[in-house]
């Protein structure tokens, strides 16, 4: 009973945070004229999309996905895999996460040549191109 | 067959080792040499390999670390694959030689190359690629080299200015294709390509219980989710309608060779990531599919979204002063294209959507790099202030009038023949609407392409010292344009008809890329048993 009770109070908390983090950093990323903010609220969008993967491969109360005997029968085995957390989506997350560092490193950098050249990181004032 | 998975990782080993060997080696012709080399390289690798399939006649899957497609990550080539990554290999050959032209002893030439192979390596990858998030790594690496080069004048405003916006956006692109493939795995337990087309066909559905989190069960809604979501992104990468704003910025902004890789190369990559997910690894034009259903919502949207981009683009390329963004919009009308061409969902529809990748690139490419000698010549962009470089070098006039007759489609040229398959498959279709939409965005064009054909080739000659008249007159500018003028004549239905049939079918019928996948798991399997003693 309070294993359910915990499991949905948890799942619903972590849906309703990611659905409040991906509504404010797509309000920061569209509605912000600062670059700097906008690029604060892309990385927000970037861990919000990443924990919504984690969290498919999550279980509440579950075990790490290390498999200690390699000889063990068909029960235990059965066992490990419907307690242990799904390895794959972490492995996913990490090389987004790098990727998500290299980017952000990139976009940083343009806004800091975007800055030595205007003067500016109002995004209203760097309209050179039309679009 | 470990050629196919050497490719890639050769190019980002040379992409990376160049700034390490400029610590040492100060003199960057050397750079140039290497380039050259590793792109012949890479091109002889992937002709190899085609040629391989195609005396095969099935797809070759390579297993990453030896570990079996639904568990590891593999690359699978078909046909399709295999014509545009040596299409790619072979252009980007003599975009390298131009690149010798234009940029010379710049300094900053190593970490130029650097970047031009990580945008290869990219582009091969996702070419060759079987794996659903490989896809969006080789996406990645294609992406951030691609913007790299686009701020590679980074004391121009502009550049800076597009590079922002083209990184910006692109990544938000890349964070919705990354949910695609988090969606893909948690409806059907796997990344593989050819182990969900697999559970997409019926054959399978009785072994397969789909689990999906996101649309409580139903798999038809959360493979519409994974295809919408995938779209935008390729769309973003392929420049068209909705998602078409970075590209007018960036592709101008770009020094001339990469512009020419940009709109010729690296537009590709979107179309055919389309291709793959709504042919093959969704089938949703497959009868036998379970999303088939499907198809008539993805045959509007397509068609829509290519009419309205090639409309759109024809008519701003009236309006366009600068020569290099008129070139640009060019490449958005000619997308819309390619995409109403496979968003029919028959078999001349996508060899006619191939044909055209194919004479696009090549004529868009040349247009691009003959353009950019004007460009130089005259030292501006503006298309009334153009010189005719055309009485200097009789050849660039030539290779600016050829490229743009192939791209409006005048009979001899290979634009010719891939539009009239573009005809052939909506009349074929019934489609008369985008018939019209294809011979009225053709005409328009026609006017837009004038615009530059004029200036260059009857114009006023460009005021030159001498020294500048021998720079117009090198034999790399002929050793990168001629080869690319004789590709666009020599790409006619007699020589290329036999290689787009098979790209064709192998992209319509899976069977064969899921075959060969699933044996790649059984082979696996045996080679377990046989070692083992079992």
């Amino acid at each position: 009973m309070s294993t359910s009770f915990l499991e949905n109070f948890f799942i619903t908390l972590i849906l309703y945070n990611l659905l409040v983090a991906a509504g404010i950093s797509i309000y920061g990323v569209v509605a912000r004229p600062s670059i700097t903010k906008k690029i604060i609220s892309l990385t927000i969008l970037q861990d919000t999309f990443n924990i919504l993967a984690i969290f498919l491969g999550f279980k509440v109360f579950s075990i790490p996905p290390v498999l200690l005997e390699l000889d063990s029968d068909i029960e235990k085995l059965l066992a490990f895999t419907t307690s242990a957390v799904d390895p794959l989506p972490q492995a996913l997350v990490l090389t987004a996460i790098v990727i998500g560092l290299a980017v952000n490193l990139f976009l940083i950098f343009l806004a800091l040549q975007v800055f030595r050249l205007y003067r500016t990181l109002d995004s209203r004032k760097i309209k050179e191109l039309k679009g | 067959m470990h050629t196919a998975g050497v490719i890639p990782a050769f190019l980002v080993a040379i992409a990376f080792s160049l700034p390490l060997v400029y610590i040492k080696v100060k003199n960057v012709r050397v750079f140039h040499g290497v380039a050259i080399a590793a792109a012949i390289s890479a091109f002889t690798l992937s002709l190899y390999v085609q040629h391989y399939i195609l005396s095969q006649g099935a797809p070759i899957v390579y297993r990453m670390g030896g570990w079996p497609p639904p568990l590891g990550i593999v690359y699978e080539v078909d046909a399709l694959s295999a014509l545009l990554a040596t299409y790619t290999a072979f252009t980007i050959v003599f975009i390298v030689a131009y690149s010798y032209w234009y940029l010379g002893d710049d300094p900053g030439v190593p970490y130029y190359y650097s970047l031009l192979l990580g945008v290869e390596a990219g582009l091969l990858g996702i070419y060759y690629t079987g794996d659903i998030f490989n896809l969006f790594v080789m996406l990645e690496v294609l992406s951030i080299t691609c913007y790299g080069l686009v701020a590679y004048y980074r004391n121009s405003r502009e550049a800076v200015e597009a590079s922002f916006k083209y990184a910006f956006f692109g990544t938000i692109a890349g964070l919705l294709y990354f949910i695609a493939a988090v969606i893909t795995y948690s409806s059907f337990g796997n990344l593989t390509m050819g182990f969900v087309a697999a559970y997409s066909r019926p054959l399978f559905r009785y072994f397969y219980q789909f689990i999906d989190l996101f649309t409580w069960g139903n798999i038809t809604g959360a493979v519409a989710a994974v295809a919408a979501l995938s779209l935008w992104t390729f769309t973003f990468k392929a420049g068209v309608f909705p998602n078409h704003f970075w590209l007018p910025d960036a592709h101008p902004a770009a020094p001339t060779p990469i512009s020419a890789v940009l709109s010729g190369l690296v537009v590709n990559a979107g179309a055919y990531a389309s291709i793959r997910f709504l042919y093959t690894i969704f089938g949703v034009y497959d009868p036998l599919s379970i999303f088939y259903q499907l198809s008539q919502y993805f045959s509007i949207v397509l068609s829509v979204i290519g009419a309205i981009s090639a409309v759109f683009a024809s008519i701003m390329m009236l309006i366009q002063r600068d020569a290099k963004r008129l070139i640009a919009y060019s490449t958005i009308m000619h997308l819309g294209l390619i995409f109403t061409g496979f968003s029919l969902g028959t078999l001349t529809g996508v060899k006619a959507s191939v044909y055209h990748i194919l004479t696009h690139a090549a004529g868009k490419a040349l247009l691009f790099m003959s353009t950019g000698v004007a460009i130089e010549a005259s030292r501006t962009r503006s298309i009334a202030d153009l010189k005719a470089i055309g009485r200097l070098n009789p050849l660039v006039g030539v290779s600016v009038a050829i490229s743009c007759f192939s791209l409006v489609g005048l009979p001899p040229l290979g634009g010719f023949f891939s539009k009239f398959t573009l005809y052939q498959a909506f009349i074929e279709a019934g489609r008369f609407d985008l018939v019209a939409i294809l011979l009225f965005s053709s005409g328009i064009a026609l006017l837009g392409y004038f615009k530059i054909i004029q200036p260059v080739l009857f114009g006023f000659p460009p005021s030159l010292n001498t020294s500048d008249i021998g720079r117009f007159r090198r034999t790399s500018l002929w050793a990168s344009l001629l080869p690319l003028l004789i590709v666009l004549v020599a790409l006619n239905p007699l020589v290329v008809e036999a290689l787009l049939r098979e790209a064709a079918e192998s992209t319509l019928l899976a069977d064969k890329y899921i075959s060969q996948a699933v044996k790649s798991f059984i082979d696996y399997v045996r080679e377990v048993q046989l070692s083992s003693g079992g």
